[in-house]
C-alpha cells in the first residue's frame, strides 16, 4: 500500500500554498511539521479532494485518487483541523451518520460506533448533544469518525490539540496501536505526539517541502548544533534575539539556556547535547538566527 | 454597546417586522372574517357607514334618531318585501301559509314603500339595500344608547341611594357600603361627559385584539434570549470577572430591555390603531368622548378617543414592560433555559386558571386581578367598572391592576439586576434542579435513542426538521390552509337553489331530459305568466276581486326567481347541445378550477412557495454553516450518495406541501358542493371553452394537480441549487425577493409582476385557463428547465472534485 505524491502544485489566486511536493508514504505514522502557513492544511484537502489541485498527482497504490474517485474515498478517514459538527446531533447520533456516509451496513455502523467511542472515551456521553461537549471532547468525536470503517489511510489534521495529557497519550498509542497496517499521516505543530510514534516525519515549510527522513536521521543533521549554555540573567535578552533558544531554566543565579545553532557562542562555556525532533522544528522553522 | 447589540440584531429586528406584520396581517384578515359582517362587504358597510355618520353628524342631535329610524324603516320594508320575494319564489305553499298575511300587513303600513318597491324592484341594488339596513341598524343601535347614557348614569346614582337605604347596606364600616360610596364617586366623573356618534369599530377591534399582546412576549423572549447569548458561547465567566460585568452590565440590561420593548410595542400599537383607522375610516371622531362608544359607557375617566388611544398604550407599555422583567428575571435565574421555560410555563398554566376560574366575588380574587393574562390584555380590567373586596379591603381593578404592575415590574427589574449581579456563572445546582435535570436527561436519552435509529434520509429530515425548527413552520402551513378553509354553511339564492336541484335532477350527459324539464319550466313560466295578464284584464274589467288579483300577482312574481334560473339553464343547456357537452354544475369546479378558487389558490402557493424556501434553504447550506461539509466531501458517500438522499427529501417536503395545498382544495369544495360527472368532457365546464385541448374532468383536474407538483418539485430544486451557494440567511433572503415578493405585488395589483409572479404557476389553473393556445406551456417549460438545471447544476457543484 502506497500513497505517492508527484510534483504536486496548489496556488490560491497569486499565492503558493504547495511547491512541487513529492513524497511517497507506505504503511506506518508519518509526522507532518510544518509552521502556520506551512501547506500542511492544504495537503491534507488535497489528499481529501477538498481543494482542486493546480497541478501534479495523487497515486493511490499507483492510481491517481481523482480517478479513483469514491473507491479511494471509501479507504479514508478524515479528520479536519477546523471542527466541524452538527451541534445538535448527539455524539453517538453524529457518529452513525457519518458511518451512513462511509457506507457502513446498519450493523456495522453500530457496532464500530459503541466501539470507537468507548475507545475515545465518550461512551458515558454518547447519548448528549455535541453541542454541550468541550473542546476537547469535541475533537474526540471527530477522531471517532475518521476511525469509522477501518480506513487505509488516516490523515489526521492536529488531532490532538485541546486533549489534555491523559487523553493525549491514549489517543497517541491508540494511533500507533493501528497504524500497522494503515498509512496514518498525522498534520501537527505539536512534536511530541509525533516524536515517538512516527516512522517518518515530513518537513513543510512555506509551502516547500524541507525534508522527508526517520525523526533519527532528521535529528542527525543538526547534531552538533544543540547546546546548553550557561548565562547570567542580564544575557538572556542577547540570547533570545540571537539565538534559537529551544529551552532554559534557572540554577541559582545563573540561566541555562538551550539553543539550536549553526554558530555556538564563542565566549561561554556550552555543553553539546543531544537534539529532539523539537530542536529540529527551531532549527527549520526560525529563520536567521 | 449593548442597546447596539440587541436593536441590531437581525434575528431581533427580523422577529419584530415579522410579528407586528402577522398582528396587522391577521387583524385585517379577522376583520373581513367578522361574523357581524359574513354576510356583507365589508368595504361597502365601512363608506356607507362613513357618508351616514357625516350626514347624520350635519343635523342637531335631537333630529338624529328620527332621521336614522325613517330610513331605517324605508330599507327594512325594502329588505323584508325582497325577503318574501325570495320565499314566495322557494315555496309558495309554505309562504302562503306563514308569510303572505305579515306581508299584506307590511304593505297595508308602507303603502308608498311598498307601492315604490313594485314599482322599481327590476332596478332595485339589492346588496346595497342590505348593507344600508345593517349600517342603519348599527347606527340606530347607538343614536339609542347616547340619548340612554344620561339616564343609565341616574339609574346607577338611583341604584345607590335605594342600596343604602336598605338596612343590610347601611353600616358604616361595611366594605358593601365602600363599594356604593366608591362607586358613585367615580361615576360622578361622567356626569358632565357629552356623546357622540361615530364610528366605534377602530377602537373597539383593536381593544378586542389580543394576538399583539402574546407576540410581544415572544419578542420579549428574543430579546432576552440576546443578553443570555454569553452563557452559550462559554462567554459569561469571562464578563462576570470583568470589572463592569455585573451590576453596571445588569443595569444597563434593564435600561436596554425596558427602551426595546417600550418601543416595540408603542410601534406595534400604532401599526394596529392606523390600520384600524385606515380600514373602518373615523380619524374625524378621535375627539369625541371615547364614553360615545358602548362598550366604554363603564370607563370612569372622560377623555377622548385620541387620548384613550395614548393612554391605552401608556398602559399596554408597563404590562409589556413588566411580563418581560419577569421573563427575564426566570431566565436569569434558571440557568438551563429548558428549565426556565418549564417553569414559565407552569407559571402561565396557573396563571390561566386563576383568570378562568376564579371567581371575582372570591376572597382571592386580588389574583384574578393581578394576574399574567390581565397584563397581556389589560382591556378588560381596564375599561369595566369592577371594584373587588379582597382581604377586606373595596379595591377597583383598575387602580389595582395599574398599582400591581408596577409593583411586579420594580420587584421583577430589581430581582433580575441583583441575580444577574450576584448569580456566579458556576454554580451548584439545588436538589429540585439536580431531579429535573435527572428527569429531563432521562427523556432526552430516550429521545436520542429513537433518532439514532434514523437512517440517513431520517438524519436529514432531523436536520430539517428539529435543528432548522422546519416542524414548526410546516405545522403553521398546514394550520394556515385549513384554517382559511370556509366551513360555514352557504346559503343559496332562490336562483341558485333551483340551478343547483336541476343539476342534482338532469346533470350529466342525457341532455334530453333536461331540455325536457326546461321545455316544461318555461312553459308553466308562461302559463303563470299568461294567468297574471288575464288577471289584468279581468281586474280591469271588475270580473275578478283585488284579493283575486293579488294573489295572481303574487303568484307571478314568486315565479322570477324561476325566470332567472330558466335564463341561465338555457344558455347553458344551448352550449351544451351547440358542442355535444354534458350539463355539469359548475359551482363547486369553479371552485376548484375556475376564477372563483384563483385568489385563495394563489394564495396558498405563495404560502406554499415561501415554506418550500424556509424548510429547504437550509439543506445544503446547513452542512457549510456546520463545517461538516469537508468531512462529508472526504467520505464514500459524501457526494452523490448524500446528494441523492438530500434531493430525495427535497422532493418529499415538496410533495408534503403540494398534499396539503391540494387536500385543503378538495376539502374546501367537497365541504360545500357536490362534485359530479367527474367522466365528462371538461369543456362542459363554461369556463373551460378556450381550453385548446379535449379530455374528461377528471382527466383536467389530475392534470392540473400534476403540472402543481411539477412546478412546486421545481421550486424544491431551484432552491436546493441556491442553498449550495449560499448561507442559509441569504439563502431565504435572496429566494424570497426572487420568487415570493412578485407574486405578492400581482396579489396587491401590480398587475406588471403577473409575469413573474411563480404562484401562477404552482397554482396552474388560471394559467391554464388563460393562456391563449397552447401557449401555458412555454412557462412551464421555462420552469421545469429552471428546475432541472437546478438539480444538474446542484449536483455538479455539490461533488465536484476541490472546490
Amino acid at each position: 500500500m502506497e500513497l505517492e505524491i508527484k510534483n504536486l502544485n496548489k496556488f490560491y489566486g497569486e499565492y503558493q500554498a504547495l511547491d512541487n511536493i513529492n513524497i511517497k508514504i507506505t504503511q506506518g505514522v508519518y509526522g507532518l511539521l510544518g509552521a502556520n502557513g506551512a501547506g500542511k492544511s492544504t495537503l491534507m484537502n488535497l489528499i481529501t479532494d477538498n481543494v482542486k489541485k493546480t497541478s501534479g498527482e495523487i497515486l493511490f497504490n499507483g492510481v491517481d485518487i481523482l480517478k479513483l474517485g469514491k473507491s479511494f474515498r471509501k479507504e479514508l478517514g478524515y479528520m479536519p483541523q477546523q471542527q466541524g459538527f452538527y451541534d445538535k446531533f448527539s455524539a453517538r447520533a453524529f457518529v452513525l451518520y457519518m458511518a451512513g456516509l462511509k457506507g457502513l451496513s446498519r450493523k456495522q455502523a453500530k457496532e464500530e460506533t459503541d466501539h470507537l467511542l468507548k475507545v475515545v472515551n465518550l461512551d458515558k456521553v454518547a447519548h448528549k448533544k455535541i453541542g454541550e461537549f468541550s473542546g476537547g471532547m469535541k475533537q474526540r468525536v471527530l477522531l471517532a469518525q475518521a476511525l469509522l470503517g477501518n480506513p487505509k489511510v488516516l490523515l489526521l489534521d492536529e488531532p490532538t490539540a485541546g486533549l489534555d495529557p491523559k487523553e493525549r497519550i491514549r489517543i497517541r498509542n491508540f494511533i500507533s496501536e493501528i497504524a500497522e497496517d494503515k498509512i496514518v499521516l498525522i498534520s501537527t505543530h505539536v512534536v511530541s505526539d509525533i516524536e515517538f510514534i512516527a516512522k517518518e516525519v515530513i518537513l513543510l515549510k512555506q509551502g516547500k517541502l524541507v525534508s522527508h527522513n526517520t525523526c533519527n536521521n532528521l535529528t542527525k543533521e543538526i547534531e552538533n548544533k544543540v547546546f546548553e549554555v550557561e548565562i547570567e540573567k542580564e544575557n538572556l535578552k542577547y540570547f533570545q534575539s540571537n539565538y534559537r533558544v529551544s529551552n532554559l531554566f534557572y540554577m541559582g543565579d545563573k540561566i541555562i539556556v538551550r539553543i539550536v545553532t549553526d554558530n555556538p557562542p564563542k565566549d561561554y562555556v556550552k555543553t553539546p547535547v543531544s537534539p529532539t525532533l523539537e530542536d529540529l522544528y527551531l532549527y527549520v522553522f526560525e529563520n536567521g538566527k | 454597546m449593548e442597546f447596539k447589540r440587541v436593536v441590531f440584531n437581525p434575528k431581533n429586528l427580523f422577529l419584530f417586522m415579522f410579528v407586528v406584520l402577522i398582528s396587522v396581517g391577521l387583524y385585517i384578515n379577522s376583520q373581513f372574517k367578522n361574523e357581524e359582517y359574513s354576510d356583507y362587504n365589508v368595504t361597502e358597510i365601512n363608506t356607507l357607514r362613513e357618508q351616514l355618520v357625516d350626514e347624520l353628524k350635519s343635523y342637531p342631535p335631537e333630529k338624529r334618531t328620527e332621521i336614522v329610524t325613517s330610513k331605517l324603516t324605508y330599507t327594512t320594508t325594502l329588505c323584508d318585501l325582497i325577503d318574501y320575494d325570495n320565499l314566495k319564489s322557494k315555496d309558495y305553499k309554505a309562504y302562503e301559509q306563514t308569510w303572505m298575511e305579515s306581508e299584506e300587513q307590511l304593505r297595508d303600513e308602507n303603502k308608498e314603500i311598498a307601492k315604490y318597491y313594485d314599482e322599481n324592484k327590476k332596478t332595485l341594488d339589492i346588496n346595497n339595500l342590505y348593507v344600508q339596513q345593517k349600517v342603519l341598524t348599527q347606527l340606530s343601535n347607538q343614536i339609542e344608547y347616547i340619548n340612554g347614557y344620561p339616564a343609565y348614569l341616574e339609574s346607577i346614582d338611583a341604584s345607590a341611594s335605594n342600596m343604602n337605604n336598605i338596612s343590610i347596606f347601611k353600616t358604616e364600616d361595611d366594605t358593601v357600603s365602600d363599594n356604593i360610596k366608591k362607586t358613585v364617586q367615580d361615576y360622578s366623573n361622567l356626569k358632565n361627559v357629552e356623546l357622540s356618534i361615530g364610528i366605534d369599530e377602530p377602537i373597539t377591534t383593536v381593544v378586542n385584539s389580543e394576538l399583539p399582546g402574546y407576540l410581544l412576549i415572544i419578542f420579549s423572549l428574543f430579546v432576552i434570549f440576546t443578553f443570555l447569548e454569553e452563557r452559550k458561547q462559554g462567554l459569561w465567566t469571562l464578563i462576570y470577572s470583568t470589572p463592569n460585568g455585573r451590576l453596571r452590565l445588569a443595569l444597563k440590561r434593564a435600561g436596554v430591555l425596558s427602551i426595546v420593548i417600550a418601543v416595540a410595542t408603542v410601534i406595534m400599537y400604532i401599526c394596529m390603531f392606523v390600520t384600524a383607522f385606515v380600514f373602518y375610516g373615523g380619524t374625524v371622531d378621535l375627539s369625541r368622548n371615547v364614553q360615545s362608544i358602548d362598550m366604554f359607557k363603564n370607563f370612569i375617566f372622560p377623555m377622548s378617543e385620541l387620548q384613550f388611544i395614548l393612554f391605552y398604550i401608556g398602559i399596554i407599555v408597563l404590562m409589556q414592560l413588566t411580563l418581560a422583567f419577569m421573563l427575564w428575571f426566570i431566565f436569569s435565574f434558571i440557568q438551563n433555559i429548558t428549565f426556565a421555560f418549564g417553569i414559565t410555563g407552569v407559571i402561565f398554566a396557573g396563571e390561566f386558571l386563576l383568570y378562568y376560574y376564579l371567581p371575582y366575588q372570591n376572597y382571592f380574587s386580588l389574583f384574578k386581578c393581578i394576574n399574567l393574562f390581565n397584563f397581556v390584555n389589560p382591556a378588560d380590567g381596564i375599561i369595566k367598572y369592577r371594584n373587588l373586596e379582597t382581604f377586606g379591603f373595596t379595591l377597583n381593578m383598575f387602580n389595582l391592576l395599574i398599582i400591581g404592575a408596577i409593583v411586579c415590574s420594580a420587584a421583577f427589574v430589581i430581582s433580575a439586576v441583583i441575580t444577574l449581579a450576584l448569580k456566579r456563572p458556576n454554580k451548584t445546582s439545588t436538589k429540585i434542579e439536580i431531579q429535573i435535570l435527572k428527569l429531563v436527561a432521562k427523556v432526552k436519552y430516550i429521545f436520542w435513542i429513537i433518532v439514532e435509529k434514523f437512517t440517513l434520509i431520517g438524519y436529514e429530515f432531523y436536520k430539517i426538521l428539529f435543528i432548522q425548527k422546519g416542524l414548526i413552520v410546516a405545522i403553521v402551513f398546514v394550520f394556515v390552509l385549513f384554517n382559511s378553509i370556509n366551513t360555514d354553511k352557504i346559503y343559496y339564492s332562490a336562483t341558485d337553489s333551483i340551478v343547483n336541484n336541476f343539476y342534482k335532477e338532469y346533470g350529466g350527459k342525457d341532455i334530453n331530459n333536461a331540455e325536457k324539464y326546461l321545455q316544461n319550466l318555461a312553459k308553466e313560466i308562461e302559463d303563470v305568466d299568461k294567468e297574471f295578464e288575464k288577471s289584468i284584464i279581468d281586474f280591469k274589467n271588475n270580473k275578478i276581486t283585488s284579493e283575486e288579483y293579488l294573489n295572481k300577482k303574487m303568484k307571478s312574481l314568486a315565479f322570477e326567481s324561476k325566470r332567472e334560473a330558466l335564463e341561465i339553464l338555457n344558455e347553458r343547456l344551448s352550449y351544451a347541445k351547440e358542442n355535444n357537452l354534458w350539463m355539469v354544475n359548475p359551482l363547486g369546479y369553479n371552485i376548484l378550477l375556475g376564477e372563483e378558487g384563483d385568489s385563495q389558490q394563489t394564495v396558498n402557493a405563495i404560502l406554499s412557495i415561501f415554506v418550500l424556501i424556509i424548510l429547504l434553504s437550509g439543506i445544503f447550506a446547513y452542512e457549510n454553516k456546520s463545517n461538516v461539509y469537508y468531512i462529508m466531501k472526504a467520505t464514500y458517500g459524501g457526494r452523490n450518495y448524500i446528494f441523492r438522499k438530500k434531493i430525495t427529501v427535497a422532493s418529499v417536503i415538496a410533495v408534503f406541501l403540494w398534499f396539503v395545498m391540494s387536500a385543503s382544495d378538495f376539502y374546501n369544495v367537497l365541504a360545500n358542493y357536490n362534485l359530479q360527472s367527474f367522466t365528462a368532457p371538461v369543456k362542459s365546464l363554461m369556463f373551460l371553452t378556450n381550453l385548446p385541448f379535449e379530455t374528461s374532468i377528471i382527466t383536467y383536474v389530475i392534470l392540473v394537480y400534476l403540472i402543481r407538483l411539477a412546478m412546486i418539485l421545481c421550486v424544491a430544486y431551484i432552491i436546493c441549487f441556491v442553498s449550495i451557494f449560499t448561507k442559509y440567511e441569504v439563502c431565504i433572503a435572496l429566494l424570497s425577493v426572487v420568487l415570493v415578493v412578485p407574486s405578492l405585488l400581482y396579489v396587491l395589483g401590480i398587475e406588471m409582476f403577473k409575469y413573474l409572479s411563480l404562484s401562477i404557476l404552482v397554482s396552474a389553473s388560471n394559467l391554464l385557463r388563460e393562456c391563449a393556445g397552447f401557449t401555458f406551456v412555454i412557462p412551464i417549460v421555462l420552469v421545469t428547465i429552471l428546475g432541472v438545471a437546478g438539480l444538474i447544476f446542484s449536483n455538479k457543484r455539490w461533488c465536484k472534485n476541490g472546490t
